[in-house]
Formats: C-alpha cells, structure tokens, sequence
C-alpha cells in the first residue's frame, strides 16, 4: 500500500511537472526549447480548434488547465484545453504579436499598443500596464532591395514583438523603442532599463543572474538581471546596404554556460555565457536563422529561412550533424517533446520528427495550404515565388508576405501538454493536435 | 367532426412550433465575394428570457465577438447586420439573409452596398458568445472629485473628474478637461477591477484607465490612435473645474 501511494505520488509529481514548466517561451527561463513531456509519435485527429480574429504569432502557454496566447486581433486569450472554450479575453489596442510569460498566478504580454500587461491568469483580470516608447516593426531605407532606395519600408518579416520573460519577480522584455526592460512583476514598476541600437523583438533569456538577449542592431547583450548593467555585447553581422544580412530575431538559448542563438546575418553563434567570446559560428550561406534554437543532449536543433532545412549541429563545435529539407520557411522555433522534434513551417504544415533519425513521423496541414487559394504553394508546398511578390517598388515587398501567410503560415511555437500538441496559425486559429 | 378538426389543427399547428429550426450553436462558412472571400464565425444562442443574441469573428479583419444586430430568426430563415463589426451605420454595415437547407445548414446572401455574395453556414458546434464586459459600481473610496493633468500633441490638459454611482448603482461620471477649449464629457461605463480601473466616455471614444488607490489614479488617457499617461490625484476641497 505504501509502495502504490509513492509510485502515484511520483507519477502525479511527473505529470504536473511539465504543466509548471511550460508557462513561459521556450519552456524555461533559459530557452531552453524542451519540454518535459512527450509528443505523441502519430497524428490522429484534430482535437479543436479555436477561431480568433486575427493571425497568430504568438505561442501558446500553459497555466492551469489552459492556454494562454495572443492574437493579432489585439486580444490575450485563455482557452480551456480540454474543450477549447473561451475562459477569458483580454482585449488590447494592438497586434498582441508576443508569446505570454505566466508567473505567480499573473500572466504577461506586450502589444503592439505599446502597453505590457499584467493580469490576473486565472480570471483575465487587468492589473497593471507598462507603457513603452511604442512599439513598432524594423524599418529601413530600401529594405531587402525594396525600391525606391530612398523610402523606408517596415519590415513584413519582423513578425514578432518581444515575449516577456519573468525571474526572480522581475518581468524582463525588450522594445521596439530600442530598451531591454525589468519591471517589479507585482507593480509594474520600472526597475530598469538598458538602450540598445535599435528594435528589441528578440525575447530574453535568463541564466546565473544575467539575461542575454540580441537586437536589430545586431547585437546580443549580456545584461546584470538586478542593474541592467551590460555585461558584454557580442557584435554579429551589419548590412548597411539593404539591411537584410542583420538582426537578430531569434531568441537565444542558455545552457551549460553557452548561449546559443540564430541570427539573420545568415549565422548560428555560440558565445561563451561569461565573457561573450563566441565559441563557433555555423554558416547558413545567407539563409535567416529566425527561429530559436533548441538544445538537448549536446545537440543545437534550428531551422532556416531562405534554404528551409531544419538543422543539428553539434553543441561543443558547431559541425553540421545532419539536415533536412523543410520545403518552405521556418519563422517557428523547434520544440523538443521526448523523442520528437515539432517544427511550424510557413506553408501551413506544422511536422513531426523523429529526434534521433530526423525521420518525419507526421504532418499536419491546415485546410488554407490544402486549398492553396491563388496557388501560394507548388504542389510540393514550397512557396510559388514566381506569382508571389509583383514588383520590388512600393509595397509589393508586403503584398508578397501577406500572399505567403494566407497559407496559415506557422510562426507561433508549438506546445505539448498531456500528449496534445498546440499551436496557432496564421489563419487565426489555434490548434489542438492529438 | 367539429370537435376532431380543432384539436387536431391545433396539434398541427404546434408540431410546426416544435420542429421550428433552432439557430443556436456556432456557426462557420464564408462569404464569396468576388477575389476576396470572407470567413466568418457567428455564435448564437438564446438568453434565459428567449432573446436570440450573438456575436461574430471575422477572421482577417481582427473582429472577434462583435455584436449582431437586429437578429431575426423564422421557420424559414435567420437575417443579422454587422455594423458593429464593421464600424459602420446601420444603413452602410453588411446585411445577412440566410434560409434553412434540407441538411440543416444555413444558405443565402452577404448584402452589402448594393452588392451581394453568396453564403453558406455550417453549423460546428455549440455558441460561444462574446458578451460586452460588464459595468460594475464604484467603491465609496473612489467616489468624488478628481484632478489631474495630461500632454498630447505638446499641449497641456488639465482634468477635472467627478465619479459618482448612477441610478443604476453603476458607476458613472463627469469630465470636464481643459486644454485649448474646454470639453465637457459624460463617464458612461465603468469597471473596477480590484486594482485596476476603467473609465469610458463612449461619446468621444475617450477612455482613462489605470491602476488606483485611496489618493492616486496613474494610468493613460485614450483616444483613437493616441494615449498619454496621466496621473489623477485627489482635489483639495473647494476647487473648480
């Protein structure tokens, strides 16, 4: 009898682990990318969906039997897993573009309003908002070869605002108004905050008393959690010309004192967590490292843009392990769930893959790239470039981007809890997988 | 025979009633308008006093539970309007009308001006109505006059604000703000969280919110595209707007 009350005492603990863990992006605080629960290994059925008004971007997390995400109808959702229900919507003034971080019973969000919120998780409640400087995507002068050289144009590939990250009750975030902030999580009180070169969307990781996180201006900062007080920045590759080849997007990963990180400088980097030394770099010939890496078992697991390959590399030296070919681009970052790797790509098809092999183990597909309106995709679901961008003058740069997504494009980050794996789409639904 | 035909075209009668459709659950399809098809998402249910309400998602257009309006349901169809929806007056919004199909969907027309599209709903599931959130009363710590000052645009505004509780024992308001000119608005929906407050003057789509306490409402002033923070302390008795 006492043997069976330890073993569901262990089992119970086991099991609520993961749902603890899972409150924030990434899975932890570090950034890790991996959750302590399995995937399931094969795709039955879609479990529910959840309609909201808008792309999401934003992850799903978890916190008490519920999802908690953005939408960019400006709202926070929370959204009973079992059922798929509403529980509550926060409604905000802009793109809610950042994934939530939940601590201590509060959940946080930043809006494209410029406000980051703090509510109550389990009722919706507001209880308090931060105003930035403003929130804003990355813009520059020709962008990406856009025409005329002499306009600025937003970038329509900075799909993200910065996801919150809270520590040591201190919400850390970075801006579009180019700061790294901490805030009292209990007030919203500004504790500090740290100036950076330009936009901010990267979310910051946390480890050993200093947060890291990379900016536009292609920069990743080590930064003091308590003072803000810059440590060290490590200096990745600038594209004064079309100011493509710049900025790090992805968030980076901490652990055994290397932060690892994507960047859009066609990079991998791994940057020794003390002094900012960088330990290697892998070359992507020029494809954006966007999505976050997720590390496990002395193995770095990022996907590409440009070249669609999920890759592995090998922590302690960078070397390619293996690679497969992802058919379009990958904005989403990998989520390590047992022995499966998930990974959302941009043409509507969220895969699931054997972490040890690589092999494909399932797919799912959202009904807008099985329909392929305006034949977005080829018939081997990679991006149709030929009928998607019009021109390089104006805003056919936008136009272009906004076809692609029509697909229900995957740029939020697959979760796994209990066996269901969740994830929002560019078509405005979130998903529950089983 | 008299006697029978009564009953018996009363039964019919009420057999009708029964097999009346009922159009509430959630329901899913898209509007084909020409190169640019509309998805949308309509909830409807009954309230406990046999109202028909709902609300719709409109994906794409960052719409998620706005409010029909002049919802009618019939043995032979269902119609709605969507100015809320669609920000616009009654006249100009988008008009449904649908007809029960024999496999229980829901075909008709998207009218909008002049213009119609076809549309088919499918039901998916049980409604799931966005409801307003709902005005609450203010506690007597909140109530009275309030001062405080705010910049927009480079130029100052000072703040006069009065909350009081309304015949409804909702919480309501006066604000008088003082810039250039001098405006005069009515607080007409109020929510107290238990830390933070909501003050809404739908009129002129203004709004304070923030977070209060006994001496102190720090928070932003909205309107439109523009927000300013502002900080509402209590006023010395006796001072004037």
């Amino acid at each position: 009898m006492k043997h069976n009350v330890l073993t569901a005492l262990v089992l119970a603990a086991t099991t609520a682990l993961p749902a603890a863990a899972q409150g924030t992006y990434r899975g932890d605080v570090a950034h890790t990318g991996v959750l302590q629960t399995q995937a399931p290994r094969q795709f039955k059925q879609v479990k529910w969906s959840f309609p909201t008004g808008q792309r999401i971007v934003s992850s799903p997390v978890w916190s008490d039997g519920a999802l908690l995400f953005g939408s960019d109808d400006g709202n926070l959702y929370s959204v009973d897993a079992a059922s798929g229900r509403q529980r509550w919507m926060l409604a905000t003034r802009g793109p809610l573009a950042s994934t939530p971080a939940v601590a201590a019973g509060r959940v946080y969000a930043l809006s494209f309003d410029g406000g980051l919120y703090a509510a109550n998780a389990t009722t919706g409640e507001l209880l308090w908002k931060f105003a930035t400087e403003g929130e804003r995507r990355f813009e520059a002068r020709g962008l990406h070869g856009s025409l005329p050289r002499s306009q600025t144009f937003a970038d329509p590939f900075d799909t993200y605002l910065s996801s919150p990250l809270v520590a040591d009750g201190r919400v850390y975030f970075g801006s579009s108004d180019g700061h790294v902030y901490a805030l009292d999580a209990a007030s919203g009180a500004l504790l500090w905050k740290h100036r950076t070169g330009d936009v901010v969307h990267a979310s910051p990781a946390y480890a050993d008393g200093r947060i890291y996180v990379g900016g536009w201006d292609g920069k990743l900062y080590a930064l003091n959690a308590k003072t803000g007080e810059q440590a060290w920045a490590f200096q990745a590759g600038v594209d004064p010309l079309m100011h493509n080849q710049q900025g790090f997007q992805s968030s980076p990963a901490v652990v055994g004192g290397v932060v690892y990180s994507g960047c859009r400088d066609g990079h991998v980097y791994a940057l020794d967590a003390a002094t900012g030394r960088e330990l290697w770099n892998h070359n992507t010939n020029g494809s954006w490292v966007n999505s976050s890496p997720a590390v496990s078992a002395g193995q770095v697991h990022v996907a590409t843009s440009d070249s669609a390959l999920y890759k592995v590399l090998d922590a302690k030296t960078g070397q390619l392990v293996r690679e497969h070919g992802v058919q379009a681009y990958v904005f989403s970052s990998p989520t390590i769930a047992g022995d499966v790797v998930l990974l959302g790509v941009l043409n509507g098809v969220l895969q699931a893959r054997d972490k040890a092999s690589g092999a494909l183990l399932w797919e799912f597909q959202t009904e807008a790239s099985r329909t392929n309106r305006g034949w977005v995709l080829t018939a081997d679901k990679r991006f149709n470039g030929a009928l998607l961008f019009p021109s390089s003058w104006h805003e056919g740069m936008a136009q272009g981007a906004e076809r692609q997504q029509g697909v229900g494009s995957f740029f939020s980050t697959p979760l796994v809890v209990g066996g269901v794996v969740y994830i929002g789409s560019a078509d405005g639904r979130m998903y529950a997988l089983e | 025979m008299r006697r029978t035909a009564l009953p018996l075209s009363a039964a019919l009668l009420m057999t009708a009633a029964q097999a009346a459709p009922d159009p509430g659950g959630r329901w899913e399809g898209t509007a084909e308008i020409p190169g640019a098809p509309l998805p949308l998402v309509v909830d409807l249910a009954r309230t406990p006093a046999g109202v028909l309400q709902g609300s719709v998602i409109l994906p794409g257009r960052a719409v998620k539970g706005a409010p029909l309006q002049a919802i009618s349901a019939s043995d032979a169809g269902l119609g709605f309007g969507l100015a809320a929806a669609f920000n616009a007056p009654a006249d100009a919004a988008p008009q449904v009308r649908l007809h029960w199909q024999a496999d229980g969907s829901l075909a008709g027309e998207w009218l909008q001006a002049g213009m119609s599209a076809p549309l088919r709903l499918q039901r998916t599931g049980g409604p799931q109505i966005d409801l307003p959130i709902a005005a609450t009363a203010l506690t007597p710590a909140l109530l009275g006059r309030w001062v405080g000052r705010y910049e927009l645009g480079g130029y100052p505004r000072e703040v006069t604000l009065t909350l009081s509780n309304g015949p409804a024992g909702l919480g309501a308001g006066e604000l008088v703000v003082v810039g250039k000119r001098r405006t005069e608005l009515a607080i007409d929906h109020v929510v107290q969280g238990r830390e933070f407050l909501t003050l809404k003057a739908s009129s002129a789509n203004y709004r304070i919110e923030g977070r209060y306490a006994a001496d102190r409402i720090e928070g932003q002033v909205l309107q439109g595209p523009f927000e300013a923070a502002i900080v509402l302390r209590r006023a010395a008795p006796g001072a004037t707007p």
